[in-house]
């Protein structure tokens, strides 16, 4: 009741330590629509993304007494989600990362207006497993080049040319979008 | 200059961020589900781990309270040694010394070198024995002795024992000794055979 009302974290959090079920469950309602649309951006099939979740609540839920409140729960919490993820496309998926390519290519970016009518979903899930993986940790997850190479197993060269291609080709299909729609009005 | 709002990535950072998607199906019955079977298996888990550490401890400590007791366990593993040395003493006998029996001498010659034979065949197993069974009480060797010299036992299971056999073979040299001396043979009208006579294991 206590939780219901007051709602504070740190109640929440040594609740959760205690694997109190009451406690868990609140936890599971506060962030289960968030945590599924961060989990759907890395599995494009939702069936697939909530497998994903229910073994992400659970490891949360398992490991929670290791959440030494450095961070955010929320954040951290979200983290596991998102390895989760990771793992499941590593696990699923053959993920084949291209070579390295010209630093000079990174910096020589076109970047035209864009009008902010489009699907994101659809964009991200028109992207291979290795261009979403690296793009989503560098721009939804705020991940460095270190940090992306670090997780995923890859070089910093190899992660700046994944996210490097990810939004050649995310503009690619945006413009495609873009265009069927103009046909589509005339 | 484009500012970064303008960029697909903002917008597409924007849109997940703010997007939340109701699950299809009963997610929580099925994270509730395994979280129970994790605790149960960390509940056996520890079942196992205890009765693991019992089964060792109680092992390790029946091995030790078993090496520690050596007056108890070591005799045992002597007799066992003497009443295998006495089975090869009572074979061997029967073996080395059929012919004898067979030969017809009086029971006492062959009683004779047989307790003699056995007193020689023991005597380097007894020794070997009392290297053995330095540590052992004195009673228990009494035992075993009187058990090993009581020749009149093994005497009569050798004389039980060997008239059952048949001599199925003719000995060469008694062969030889027949051929050679054929004339002397012919002449014996009693039926004796004067083979009988000569101990040809005498030599």
């Amino acid at each position: 009741m206590k939780l219901l009302f007051g709602n504070k974290k740190n109640d929440l959090l040594s609740l959760l330590k205690k694997q109190d079920p009451a406690a868990q469950k609140i936890f599971y309602e506060q962030n289960v629509k968030r945590f599924l649309s961060v989990s759907k951006s890395y599995v494009s099939d939702l069936y697939q993304a909530e497998d994903c979740l229910i073994k992400a609540f659970c490891k949360i839920f398992k490991h929670i007494e290791s959440f030494r409140g450095e961070s955010n729960l929320d954040s951290w919490a979200r983290r596991i989600v998102v390895n989760e993820c990771l793992n499941f496309i590593k696990s699923h998926k053959t993920v084949f990362y291209l070579d390295e390519i010209n630093q000079s290519f990174h910096e020589d970016i076109h970047e035209p207006e864009i009008d902010c009518d489009f699907n994101a979903q659809e964009l991200l899930d028109q992207l291979p497993d290795a261009y979403r993986m690296v793009f989503n940790l560098y721009v939804l997850e705020g991940y460095s080049h270190q940090e992306i190479a670090d997780t995923l197993q890859i070089s910093i060269a190899v992660s700046k040319t994944q996210l490097f291609r990810a939004k050649e080709k995310l503009r690619k299909i945006y413009f495609q979008q873009q265009k069927k729609v103009k046909n589509e009005k005339v | 200059m484009k500012k970064s709002k303008d960029t697909i990535e903002f917008e597409i950072k924007k849109q997940i961020e703010e997007r939340e998607i109701a699950p299809s199906r009963d997610l929580w019955s099925e994270i509730e589900l395994q979280n129970s079977n994790n605790q149960r298996s960390k509940s056996k888990m520890n079942w196992f781990l205890i009765a693991a550490c019992l089964i060792l401890t109680f092992s390790l400590g029946s091995v030790l309270f078993f090496l520690n007791q050596p007056s108890e366990t070591q005799p045992e593993l002597v007799k066992k040694t003497e009443k295998n040395t006495k089975d090869e003493i009572i074979k061997d006998p029967v073996q080395n010394n059929a012919p004898l029996a067979v030969e017809n001498n009086d029971k006492k010659e062959v009683k004779k070198p047989l307790s003699q034979d056995k007193q020689e065949v023991i005597s380097p197993v007894a020794t070997g024995q009392t290297q053995l069974i330095s540590k052992e009480p004195l009673p228990l060797k009494k035992m075993d002795i009187v058990q090993i010299s009581n020749p009149k036992l093994m005497a009569k299971a050798d004389s039980i024992k060997t008239p059952v056999k048949k001599k199925k073979y003719v000995d060469p040299s008694t062969l030889l000794f027949s051929v050679e001396h054929k004339d002397v043979i012919e002449k014996t009208k009693d039926g004796s055979n004067v083979a009988t006579t000569i101990d040809l294991n005498a030599r």
